[in-house]
């Protein structure tokens, strides 16, 4: 030590103080370098990517990417849109040549559905996908004929009783010559003795629907899948006598815990059958004898598209449809099996649709995603070249998935999340702000106020994400007539009565409870039928949640950018000079008249540069969102309203209470959740490079936008 | 616009009042009430996460208990005796493989080295290859109809098939040609350091011993992909090498040494069979029991539930309710007459360790003292070896002791379930033996990345923040500013992104460099781990720490600094001696708050930190946190179930934490504050 500490200066000293200010310099500049590093990387990878899929990154869904490697092959067609994406995806030299324009037509029919149609589920929903017509259910019936195609003569065996049913319900089944045989059935009585011991799992799942009554310890489903062999300790509480079916019997035989010595006596039980033989063709039957024959007979295929569990629909119609269209085949399939639809007007007509014809050179790999590969498949299907090989010939064929496409859905996603998160994160941020700003008096309440934000800005944003799943996504209170079965509880509001109609109920899985029984015992068995749903005449305050939903998702992330809206739009509230508002008040304006009118406006560039910060913060979380509103696939955008149920305000609520894509979770699921491959690599960096680029732009916006209101607002 | 009652747009209106309670009463209460929202939040959270808590607890103290009555606290007691004696001799058998590994020199790693190769050249090969193998089964595919074909009496036929054999055979050929060029070119490329990092390492042990050897294997690449379309099998050299190998091993193994070495390891892995058969039965009694227990826990509800459901049910389904009725659990077990099986066996326990002991201590004395290896890892293992060796007859009496103070009836209080939750040494969830809670991996997990961040982080940060703040040019400062506040946006999944796909490879690649050997826990076995976490989160946490300590220093009064100038002193020395110690408790602060920020953090910990739920012991094990655990787990877990109700404990824990590190923050900021 010197004994004077600022001693003039020697070599020595200013050595020191050049190699301690290096240091400091090189630390700073190593966060530069490193930053520009992470930057570089991103963008020298994620360019070529998105110079590759050019705008069709954006605005394509992801995909999985199926790559099958092809023989050499000429004539083979794809659709002309297809082919784009074939191009693009295969960038080489010389691999198709021969390229050619042709078309395909497809033959269509137009008609109109009458009122009083009956009409199976199949036929329904396919005229529905081709056309935007939604009907609803009157009734469900088994009256009504129904037609059917057997592709070979079969052979049915029915009981006598139902026989007889048939018979009288459809006389033409009569016509078939029909012979009685007898049928021998084993089953095995077997006697259990009180016991304890173990078996295995497998033999304890085809057991559990037998009659044998036995205590089981430990969890048989999470067992069975893992390990089928494994032995579970089992009690049998008292000596009984069983029937078992044969498979039920082997199986015990087979174990090999503590019960296997099992002798069993066989019980052959014979029943009358009568059988006939339908030949091959076209019939028409009563859904009801259709249904008999089919459940008496699993094993015989039948060709048809009706539901045999719940019957015809009856439409609910009040006029007659506009004009609908079918491709050629499925109208004739409809009009055939639906002997009561009424159909009227029936035009036909035909679309071309553009097609390339090329020749791949040689034996190569092809990329595509999946829609652009089945197109290419289906065009070739059938096709056979002049050695009567097939045209297209696969060798070998490997799926990866989310490598495809691109990430509209995510964008989409992130960007209604943001926006739903910012109207509401911005209408209380701002009037809190507003109110801590103008209205309060320094006490105890504000500074609670202010110790409570300062604290719920340090939360880690997982710790966010499970108070979302536990309050919005699962406790939240909506309005509905149809609540959940397992919500916490509900407090009748007001009756109503708009009883969700029979399409509806199916749709959603609603139970309609009946006022005169018990409402527990109604509730219990919609439970053990897999209902989820119930009304009661009753619009109830459901504390049921929201669900996994773009809702849920935006309260979340909304309570998550609070703090940060609240103290910006503060500070900016409190750069507006105090004169301003003192000259307003004392020209006689209320104290929210000078507000509106003396702060508020100049306070505006302050709060939009808090927002534009707050959705830097907001778009980029992932932690919040992955149990409150994000998904990893989903087939629908999230802005594709034509497919969201309901109609008007209905329909803006299942917006809202959808689940979607979001860019950070897509991230997460294609950088962390899956294998790496050489495949994904290029949508992982085009996606972080898009990801970067618009929250780099908000925080570039943010960055701006302060500068420029701090040099426009001095005072 | 709006007219009021007189026509001055500042007229303080009577207006409509309800409940004594004007517009402008409104107006403020409005506002107020959305400012209250950031308390509501508060309690929200803290409400919602304590409800969880303090259902967990009772459940998870159910949990303890059945451990303890069913016996299973026995089983695993004893079974820490039979892990002690299998880690003895596992020990034993790596001793005696490294040793003869590094002995019989670097035979073995060639074929492995040569793989790697092989994996290097086929990646770069990928379309050449492919074009043989099409041509191949072209010509597998139609040999059967030209065959047909050259036997057909049509002399068109025939001709046919013989040139479009030609043609095919031609094909194979010519891809044939294009392999034999590229392999040529890519040989002459390839390197030691394209390979992975183990690969590596690997390497350099073949070039240490054969320096002819890593040329050897390109040639055999070569002649391999040559020669690849008519026989595509193991080259020669390759085959050669590794027989080499595998004969000098086992010549080696007939060394005094080795064979002694094996004598100890037969006897070693022969000693434990009647102990482990007694585990194995232990383990099934006693789950059986525990089994029993859960079954009868939750049979109540369940039974209530299809009680409810019988009236409304169809006849068939209801005939299928009452058997399942009946088929659930309804008493309980008698614990103590249960217990009296596990107490029954101590004295057979007694024996069987006794046997082992007395089998296995000999044996001891045996073993090759330390000076006879010459493998780095071997001596290693022959030291952690001799250390158990000196525990064992001490560690297996001790636990022989605890068996017999065990007691199945020792109920476990509350107390104990919440010593159990915060240092319990497991998180095991959905398990086949039995399910724990504890806090303490994770927390560990958390704690360690978070300190090797902050250690990383803070002199960067607040280096940069002098820096910037005291000694850099005004261009620079708006430069490097918004750079900082850049990076504060950048959006963590991002950077675990990145650490997947770089850093983690980077780190991994630099911890094998021979002369960083001596930094404890290198070379690290993979890339995800502590290291790699903690790098990425550092460079998160900096902007954070950056501003606050940069804001800390710039709060310093003007007038210290020009004291100091005044007094003689140079500008580094004012900024080391007296702006730093002044600042000093705002840099404090900000490393508090950069603490918080990085505990916090989910995506990065999620996606690079390894998720091996294990107390770390060196900076490069795979760890994971307790965030990362609440990312991964929450979504799997059903509503209302323990571990469901644990990890909304692990979130309250953080959430505590996060309040705990603010207010310390606050009281700091507080205490520089005072001195401007």
């Amino acid at each position: 030590m010197e004994p004077n500490p600022f001693a003039p200066g020697n070599s020595k000293r200013v050595t020191k103080e050049l190699a301690q200010r290096s240091v400091l310099m090189a630390a700073t500049y190593s966060i530069l370098c490193f930053t520009l590093f992470i930057f570089g990387l991103i963008i020298w990878r994620g360019a070529p990517v998105l110079h590759q899929y050019g705008t069709e990154f954006l605005t394509r869904k992801p995909e999985s990417l199926e790559l099958v490697t092809y023989d050499a092959g000429k004539q083979l067609s794809i659709p002309a849109k297809s082919f784009k994406t074939l191009q693009k995806y295969n960038p080489r030299e010389g691999l198709f040549t021969d390229i050619q324009d042709s078309s395909r037509s497809t033959e269509y029919r137009t008609f109109k559905i009458e009122p009083g149609s009956v009409i199976g589920d199949g036929y329904l929903s396919n005229v529905e996908v081709y056309n935007n017509f939604t009907a609803k259910y009157l009734k469900r019936e088994f009256t009504a004929p129904a037609g059917f195609e057997l592709s070979q003569d079969t052979e049915f065996q029915v009981s006598p009783d139902s026989y007889t049913t048939l018979t009288s319900q459809s006389p033409k089944l009569q016509s078939f010559p029909a012979q009685s045989i007898t049928l021998e059935s084993k089953s095995y009585s077997v006697n259990f003795q009180q016991k304890e011991g173990q078996m295995q799992a497998k033999t304890l799942v085809k057991l559990a629907k037998s009659p044998l009554i036995y205590k089981l310890y430990g969890n048989l489903t999470d067992v069975a899948d893992d390990k089928p062999a494994e032995l579970m300790p089992l009690y049998i509480p008292r000596a009984q006598s069983v029937l078992l079916t044969p498979e039920q019997y082997q199986a015990c035989l087979a174990d090999t815990g503590d019960f296997k010595a099992l002798e069993g006596t066989e019980v052959i039980n014979t029943t009358e059958r009568i059988s006939f033989t339908i030949p091959a063709g076209k019939h028409t039957l009563p859904l009801s004898s259709l249904k008999t024959l089919l459940e008496e007979n699993p094993a015989a295929s039948a060709l048809h598209s009706h539901n045999l569990e719940k019957g015809a629909i009856f439409l609910d119609m009040k006029k007659t449809s506009d004009s609908l269209l079918l491709p050629l085949s499925e109208f004739e399939a409809l009009q055939q099996d639906n002997p009561q639809l009424k159909i009227s007007d029936i035009g036909s007509t035909s679309y071309e649709s553009p097609y390339k014809e090329f020749t791949l050179t040689k034996a190569a790999q092809i990329k595509l995603p999946t829609t652009d590969m089945s197109a290419f498949k289906a065009a070739n299907a059938g096709a056979v070249n002049e050695n009567g090989q097939p045209r297209l010939k696969s060798l070998s064929e490997k799926v990866f998935p989310y490598s495809a496409g691109g990430i509209a859905g995510p964008i989409l996603g992130t960007a209604t999340l943001v926006i739903a998160c910012m109207i509401i994160g911005l209408g209380i941020g701002v009037c809190a702000a507003i109110f801590l700003g103008e209205y309060s008096r320094q006490g105890k309440l504000i500074s609670t106020i202010r110790l409570s934000m300062m604290n719920l800005a340090g939360v880690p944003s997982i710790v966010f994400g499970i108070f979302g799943l536990g309050l919005f996504v699962s406790l939240a209170p909506k309005m509905t007539s149809t609540p959940s079965i397992d919500d916490k509880f509900r407090f009748p509001v007001i009756p109503s009565f708009s009883q969700p109609d029979l399409r509806t109920q199916e749709k959603e899985r609603i139970m309609i409870i009946d006022k005169d029984k018990e409402l527990v015992h109604q509730l219990r068995s919609a439970q053990q039928q897999g209902l989820e749903r119930y009304y009661t005449g009753w619009t109830f305050l459901s504390f049921q949640g929201w669900g996994n939903s773009l809702i849920a998702g935006a309260f979340t992330l909304a309570i998550m950018v609070l703090p940060i809206i609240i103290t910006s739009s503060e500070e900016s509230l409190r750069a507006v000079p105090r004169g301003f508002r003192e000259a307003s008040l004392a020209l006689g304006a209320t104290k929210w008249q000078a507000i509106k009118t003396a702060v508020l406006p100049y306070a505006t560039p302050g709060i939009l540069t808090a927002s534009v910060l707050g959705i830097t913060r907001v778009a980029g979380e992932t932690a919040p969102i992955m149990f409150t509103a994000a998904v990893a696939a989903k087939s629908d955008l999230p802005t594709n309203f034509s497919a969201l149920p309901g109609v008007g305000l209905d329909k803006f609520f299942s917006f809202l209470s959808q689940s979607v894509q979001a860019m950070p979770y897509h991230i997460y699921t294609i950088a962390g959740k899956l294998p790496p491959s050489i495949h994904i690599k290029p949508m992982q960096y085009g996606s972080v490079l898009v990801f970067m680029l618009i929250v780099m732009i908000f925080a570039g916006l943010s960055v701006w936008l302060r500068i420029r209101v701090r040099k426009k607002y001095k005072w | 616009m709006k007219k009021t009652k007189t026509d001055s747009p500042f007229s303080k209106g009577k207006g409509l009042k309800i409940f004594g309670i004007g517009k402008q009463e409104f107006i403020k209460f409005f506002f107020g009430g959305n400012a209250v929202i950031s308390i509501i939040a508060l309690i929200l959270i803290s409400l919602l996460l304590v409800k969880e808590a303090v259902y967990f607890f009772p459940d998870y103290k159910t949990n303890l208990n059945i451990y303890r009555q069913s016996g299973k606290e026995f089983a695993d007691i004893a079974k820490e005796q039979l892990k002690y004696q299998e880690e003895i001799a596992s020990l034993t058998t790596n001793l005696k493989q490294y040793e003869i590994f590094h002995r019989a020199g670097a035979d073995a790693y060639i074929p492995q080295v040569f793989v790697g190769f092989q994996n290097i050249a086929r990646e770069q090969m990928r379309e050449e290859i492919l074009n043989i193998k099409t041509a191949k089964e072209r010509i597998d595919s139609k040999e059967i109809i030209w065959e047909i074909w050259a036997e057909d009496e049509d002399p068109e036929k025939q001709a046919l098939a013989k040139t479009q054999q030609a043609e095919a055979e031609q094909k194979l050929t010519q891809a044939q040609d294009d392999l034999t060029v590229r392999i040529q070119e890519i040989a002459k490329k390839i390197k030691i350091s394209d390979l992975t990092p183990q690969l590596q390492s690997k390497a350099h042990l073949v070039k240490r011993d054969q320096p002819e050897a890593i040329q050897k294997l390109k040639d055999t690449l070569t002649e391999l992909y040559s020669r690849y379309a008519t026989d595509s099998s193991t080259p020669k050299y390759i085959k050669t090498i590794s027989a080499r190998g595998s004969a000098k091993r086992s010549e080696l193994a007939q060394q005094p040494l080795f064979q002694q070495l094996s004598g100890i390891e037969k006897v070693l892995y022969a000693s434990d069979r009647d102990y482990t058969n007694y585990i194995n039965r232990m383990r099934d009694q006693t789950l059986a029991v525990s089994e029993r227990s859960y079954a009868f826990l939750s049979s109540a509800a369940k039974k209530r539930s299809i009680e409810q459901g019988i009236p409304e049910a169809t006849p068939e389904k209801r005939r299928s309710l009452e058997i399942e009725l009946e088929r659930l659990v309804t008493e309980d077990q008698d614990y103590d007459a249960l217990a009296q099986n596990v107490y029954v066996t101590i004295p057979e326990h007694d024996q069987l360790i006794e046997q082992m002991m007395n089998v296995t201590t000999p044996e001891f004395a045996k073993l090759p003292e330390l000076s006879e290896f010459t493998n780095r890892g071997a001596r290693e293992f022959h030291k952690e070896l001799q250390e158990s060796v000196e525990g064992y007859e001490e560690f297996m009496l001790s636990k022989n002791q605890q068996l017999k103070e065990w007691r199945h009836d020792d109920k476990i209080g509350f107390f104990k379930t919440l010593t159990g939750f915060i240092f319990g040494k497991e998180w095991v969830a959905n398990s086949s033996w039995h399910n724990f809670f504890g806090l303490r991996p994770l927390f560990g997990g958390s704690l360690f990345i978070t300190l090797i961040a902050i250690s990383i982080a803070t002199p960067f940060a607040v280096g940069a923040a002098i820096y910037v703040n005291r000694l850099s040019n005004p261009l620079e400062q708006t430069i490097i500013k918004p750079i900082l506040e850049f990076i504060q946006a950048i959006p963590s999944v991002v950077l675990a992104f990145l650490g997947v796909v770089i850093v983690g490879q980077t780190i991994l690649k630099i911890s094998y460099t021979s002369w960083l050997e001596w930094v404890p826990g290198f070379p690290a076995l993979g890339e995800q781990m502590m290291l790699t976490a903690g790098v990425l989160l550092a460079f998160m946490a900096i902007p954070t720490m950056f501003t606050l300590a940069e804001d800390a220093i710039n709060n310093v009064p003007k007038s210290y600094y020009e004291a100091s100038l005044a007094l003689g002193a140079s500008k580094l020395e004012t900024v080391f001696r007296v702006i730093i110690p002044s600042a000093l408790s705002g840099i404090v602060a900000a490393v508090i708050l950069g603490f918080g920020r990085i505990i916090g953090e989910t995506m990065v910990v999620l996606l690079v930190a390894g998720g091996t739920i294990a107390w770390p012991e060196k900076i490069t094990s795979p760890v994971h946190t307790m965030t990362g655990l609440i990312a991964q787990s929450t979504g799997e877990a059903a509503p209302g179930s323990i571990q469901y109700r644990a990890l909304f404990l692990v979130g309250f824990v953080l959430f505590l934490i996060s309040l705990v590190l603010n207010s310390l923050a606050q009281a700091f900021i507080k205490r520089y504050g005072n001195k401007g």
